[in-house]
């Protein structure tokens, strides 16, 4: 691990001095101090994470390694890197460490002070009279999939005939390698490392799969030329590899050696497939229309589509319409692929208006729909009545106490097969209201925002198809002090949430912020942050947080 | 008697004051005026642009137009012209009168943008009364005649307006060859004051500053004129107007017109941001400048950053994230998408306490920015939420679901764990693994569940090529010659 670093940072190091010839180019250091205290209490209002925090990161960047200026569509190199560690001086012993013969505390994948490189990549672009873009190393990617990060290459072709064609392959980050986070990986699976004692003894966490390299690789088309459209075709494949746990409980008779009696597989299989396809078209007087899908590939079916209606009624103010439909997927080596059976969806209208140049508002109102196979509010007592429950005494006893085993042992089985009939499993929608506002002001030496939500359920609590109720708002502000030296700033909020599922969960908060910033010098700021919130779930918490950031760019 | 007032507040007066004075001269000048035309005209209004604040743009250094003199220039008559002879009201304002521009005048893009943007503009201090609507209709005079500088300027910074020792000069009675002593004669409309706003004739005829700031943006004058790209054609039609201000400087949407193509080989007239917009040496947009935060326009695919903009970005970084690149960084978007400290503008004060609501509700989603099965679960272990804690670990009589009774068990009731799985299952992985699930709903036998069946209806007719490209999670719960996997075969 600790060679892995090494050469990494080596690697860049040399990377960026090796592209550094006589002439001269630009180059930036960049770097984070933040240090943070604050107790996490648990939900029965003890302090159970004594949090003390310290993360640090730096970047190195050196632009127009070509030489000279940065010239637009011109040939043009450069060197990104970013790297972070972050250490919690909380966690407790035991927790980060297997011991075979102590792990009451443990848990795996947590580390004292995981180091990330966050980036670190050559790019160029502008190659051959603006033809050619590339990247070479740890990198970011985002398109209508999302935020993603792999090790490798990506080439961008801008063709003469409104298209440009983007392929990358490479490995995808993921939890538990070397300098990696599990950010970015699929949802779903438990990965990590499994080192020392916990590699021999990894069936003692059959869920926490060991982490391994995966293959991947990606293409795009997308559209260019015309400003006013735009739109982008997207599939990226990603491979799992390496052996993985099957079964959650171990059977030595069926299982091979050396596997604590757990079955696995291995091998090259699917993690994600996915295609999507992206657009936006404007017209700069009407408005503007966009959407998207994505499909994933390996469970056939979409997993999200958006769409969104933009009008500008009049120069300074826009209304419009948004949607969007979600099935949540998972990781093709996940088990949660099977047990998702609705998406949920979205639409919200919208009014954004600009009074002034000052002054923006915006608010956002709509329905959120959750999608049940079924009743929920009549479910039970229909399910008990298919079940022979016919008495008001049998059926009350079935609602509070269950089904009786003896009827799981009845053949046929009415309550199952009442389950699995599509006659009872139509669905139910289940509508929250939505709503968001914001206001932001800004001034000459300062600036000012609310933001505030509802989003709360209809129905009774009883009923099953009450989601709860969030709202609250924040207002936060900050004003210079001494301009371009000393600002002052801070945030007052208050919420309220109440969950149907957990009714002594209820709370109402209050907090504030108060965040002194100076600069002192043009190439440093300090920021500190002194946070207090109360409820009555938790008392009183506070939070002090400190943050020194420098950039260096000659 | 009250012209002459009007001219000595002008000339005692400092800073804004001449300009309140200008305006009550205006006044006065058109009450009292004997001729029929002055006495219908609405009261001039100062030019827009000269209420903008002269210190927050720097004087051109170069400029064309005569600076505040060191000395004074050579006043032959400090005397007020008789205004039976000169009509000021003239030149003032776009419209005479100040009124509003017909939009088909404007520079196009007007109706998307109303005004020109601080950040590429930055406000300037224009005092020159100037009618060219005269000059070019009645004087047949051509734009090139007084900006011929343009059609060689290869910068944004160049100045073009008109140097008046070989254009104003030709025509009125005054000699600007010594800018720091300009000498004027006898004809009215050689006098200071003919044209220069705010002439001080009692401190020896200085005259106002103008105040061009530089624009925030790459612009080839030349290169367009070139091509036969007139004037009109992005500051709109000038040659109906009296005064030309800031309001006629051109529009991005405007620009789109002919700048509408990105990408290699799309012509000259590109619309990659970088053509216009000025770059850091990162090759990425400037953003900041003393007038503002530079941000992208309402139209301009919807991208604009309205206070509702965290819940809409999504969209418009999906369709096209070069559009986001050209002015953030990673670590921009990182800071929040991959970050490690909590981002003040995502999550309110005391999210820790209401983020399992938040977290029901899907609003934000978590896996926007979370890995739910390690930041989530992780986290969710060390406090003892989550069941994976190690047995010894698990603290005794905490329970965060409702009861057995309610939650596992059949029937299912409106509390039951099938509705929530069934709604927003990415609540339940944040806390839960496969082996919770496996432990009811894999099957009986040698996989050691209970059989609880967890397929959507019609699932069976799906299962196939799930089951081709990776059997895993089926044999997570069946065994590999379980016979219900027969149907995904």
């Amino acid at each position: 691990m600790r060679g892995f670093r090494f050469a990494a940072v080596g690697a860049a190091l040399g990377l960026t001095c090796a592209a550094t010839p006589a002439r001269a180019v630009d180059w930036e250091v960049t770097g984070d101090v933040i240090g943070q205290g604050y107790e996490i209490v648990s939900p029965w209002g003890d302090v159970v994470l004594g949090r003390r925090r310290l993360i640090s990161t730096l970047g190195l960047a050196a632009y127009n390694l070509q030489g000279g200026d940065y010239q637009p569509f011109k040939a043009n190199y450069s060197v990104q890197l970013r790297m972070r560690v972050d250490a919690d001086f909380g966690v407790k012993s035991g927790e980060a460490s297997y011991d075979p013969a102590d792990a009451s505390r443990f848990a795996p994948g947590v580390t004292y002070a995981p180091v990330d490189l966050m980036y670190a990549y050559v790019q160029g672009r502008n190659l051959a009279n603006g033809v050619l873009d590339f990247k070479l190393g740890r990198q970011y990617t985002q398109n209508v999939f999302g935020w993603w990060s792999f090790d490798g290459g990506l080439v961008h072709v801008t063709t003469p005939f409104f298209l440009a064609l983007e392929a990358y392959g490479g490995l995808e980050q993921r939890g538990g390698l070397p300098l990696s986070t599990s950010r970015f990986e699929s949802q779903g699976v438990w990965r990590g490392a499994h080192p020392g004692a916990l590699k021999d003894d990894a069936f003692r966490y059959p869920s926490f799969q060991p982490a391994s390299v995966a293959p991947a690789f990606g293409l795009a088309v997308e559209s260019t030329g015309p400003n006013w459209i735009h739109g982008r075709f997207d599939f990226r494949r990603v491979y799992n590899l390496g052996e993985t746990f099957t079964g959650q409980f171990p059977f030595p008779s069926t299982a091979g050696p050396g596997s604590g009696g757990f079955e696995k597989v291995s091998g090259l299989r699917i993690s994600s497939d996915r295609l999507g396809y992206a657009a936006s078209a404007f017209l700069a007087d009407v408005g503007t229309l966009r959407g998207g899908f994505v499909y994933d590939l390996y469970y056939g079916r979409v997993s999200r589509a958006y769409g969104a209606l933009d009008f500008h009624a009049g120069k300074r103010a826009t209304i419009g319409l948004d949607g969007e439909y979600f099935w949540p997927v998972f990781d093709a080596d996940s088990i949660f692929n099977w047990f998702t059976h609705n998406p949920s969806a979205s639409a919200l209208a919208r009014v954004a208006a600009k009074p002034s140049d000052r002054l923006q508002l915006s608010l956002q109102a709509g329905t959120k729909l959750w999608l049940t196979e079924g009743d929920p509010g009549s479910w039970a007592t229909a399910q008990c009545t298919a079940g022979g429950y016919a008495t008001p005494a049998q059926l009350d006893a079935c609602l509070r106490y269950g089904v009786d085993s003896t009827f799981w042992a009845s053949s046929p089985n009415k309550v199952y097969d009442f389950a699995r009939s599509e006659d009872n499993r139509k669905s139910k929608i289940s509508p929250d209201l939505l709503a968001n506002v914001g206001v932001n002001y800004a001034w000459l030496s300062g600036g000012a925002d609310l933001r505030g939500m509802v989003q709360t359920g209809f129905g009774s609590d009883a009923s099953g198809n009450n989601r709860g109720r969030r709202s609250g708002a924040t207002i936060s502000a900050k004003q210079a002090i001494v301009p371009g030296v000393f600002w002052l700033g801070g945030r007052v909020s208050t919420y309220e949430w109440h969950d149907p599922t957990r009714p002594e969960r209820d709370a109402t908060s209050f907090g504030y912020v108060i965040a002194p910033e100076v600069q002192p010098v043009q190439f440093g700021k300090l920021r500190v942050e002194w946070e207090h919130e109360m409820n009555r779930l938790v008392g009183q918490r506070f939070r002090i947080l400190g943050l020194i950031s420098i950039r260096v760019a000659p | 008697v009250k012209k002459a007032t009007g001219f000595r507040l002008q000339a005692s007066g400092y800073g804004a004051a001449w300009l309140v004075a200008a305006c009550l001269t205006a006044v006065v000048v058109a009450m009292c005026s004997n001729g029929p035309a002055a006495a219908q005209v609405p009261s001039p209004e100062p030019a827009p642009s000269a209420s903008a604040a002269p210190s927050a743009a720097p004087a051109p250094s170069d400029s064309a137009v005569p600076a505040p003199s060191a000395a004074p220039p050579v006043a032959r008559s400090p005397e007020p012209v008789a205004s039976a002879a000169v009509d000021k009201s003239h030149g003032l304002a776009p419209i005479l009168g100040g009124g509003l521009v017909p939009l088909e005048w404007m520079p196009p893009g007007t109706s998307a943008t109303p005004v020109p943007s601080d950040r590429i503009f930055p406000p300037q201090q224009m005092t020159i009364r100037f009618n060219h609507k005269k000059h070019v209709h009645e004087l047949q005079q051509t734009c090139k005649v007084c900006h011929a500088a343009a059609f060689d300027s290869k910068r944004s910074s160049d100045r073009l307006l008109p140097n008046p020792r070989f254009t104003c000069d030709n025509c009125h009675d005054v000699n600007h060859t010594n800018p720091a002593a300009v000498t004027t004669g006898g004809e009215p409309n050689g006098r200071c004051d003919f044209c220069h706003l705010g002439e001080r004739a009692g401190e020896g005829g200085k005259v106002a500053k103008v105040v061009l700031p530089d624009p925030n943006l790459r612009m080839n004058h030349a290169a367009h004129l070139r091509r036969n790209i007139g004037c009109a054609q992005c500051h709109g039609e000038i040659d109906k107007l009296e005064l030309a201000t800031r309001e006629q400087l051109p529009r991005m949407a405007g620009c789109f017109q002919c700048h509408a193509r990105s990408g290699a080989a799309q012509g000259e007239a590109k619309g990659d941001c970088t053509n216009c917009h000025l770059t850091e040496p990162s090759g990425r947009l400037q953003t900041t400048f003393s007038t503002g935060e530079l941000k992208p326009p309402a139209w301009l695919h919807s991208a604009a950053h309205t206070p509702d903009w965290i819940e809409r970005h999504k969209g418009v970084a999906g369709a096209n994230s070069q559009l986001c690149a050209s002015c953030h960084s990673d670590n921009y978007c990182t800071d929040c998408h991959d970050g490690k400290v909590r981002p003040r503008t995502v999550h309110p004060n005391d999210w820790i306490s209401m983020h399992p609501e938040a977290a029901r509700q899907d609003n934000p989603r978590c896996t926007s920015c979370h890995q739910l099965t390690t930041f989530c679960g992780d986290c969710h272990r060390r406090i003892g939420v989550a069941r994976d804690t190690a047995s010894g670990d698990r603290m005794a009589g905490r329970r965060f679901h409702p009861p057995p009774a309610e939650w596992t068990q059949a029937p299912r009731t409106p509390m039951h764990h099938s509705w929530e799985a069934e709604r927003n299952l990415n609540a339940c992985v944040s806390c839960h693994t496969e082996r919770d699930c496996a432990t009811c709903h894999a099957t009986k036998g040698l996989r050691g569940g209970m059989g609880v069946n967890p397929h959507p209806v019609g699932f069976a007719n799906a299962c196939g090529t799930p089951f081709k490209r990776n059997p895993r999670p089926c044999l997570v719960c069946h065994t590999a010659d379980d016979m219900r996997l027969g149907s995904c075969r």
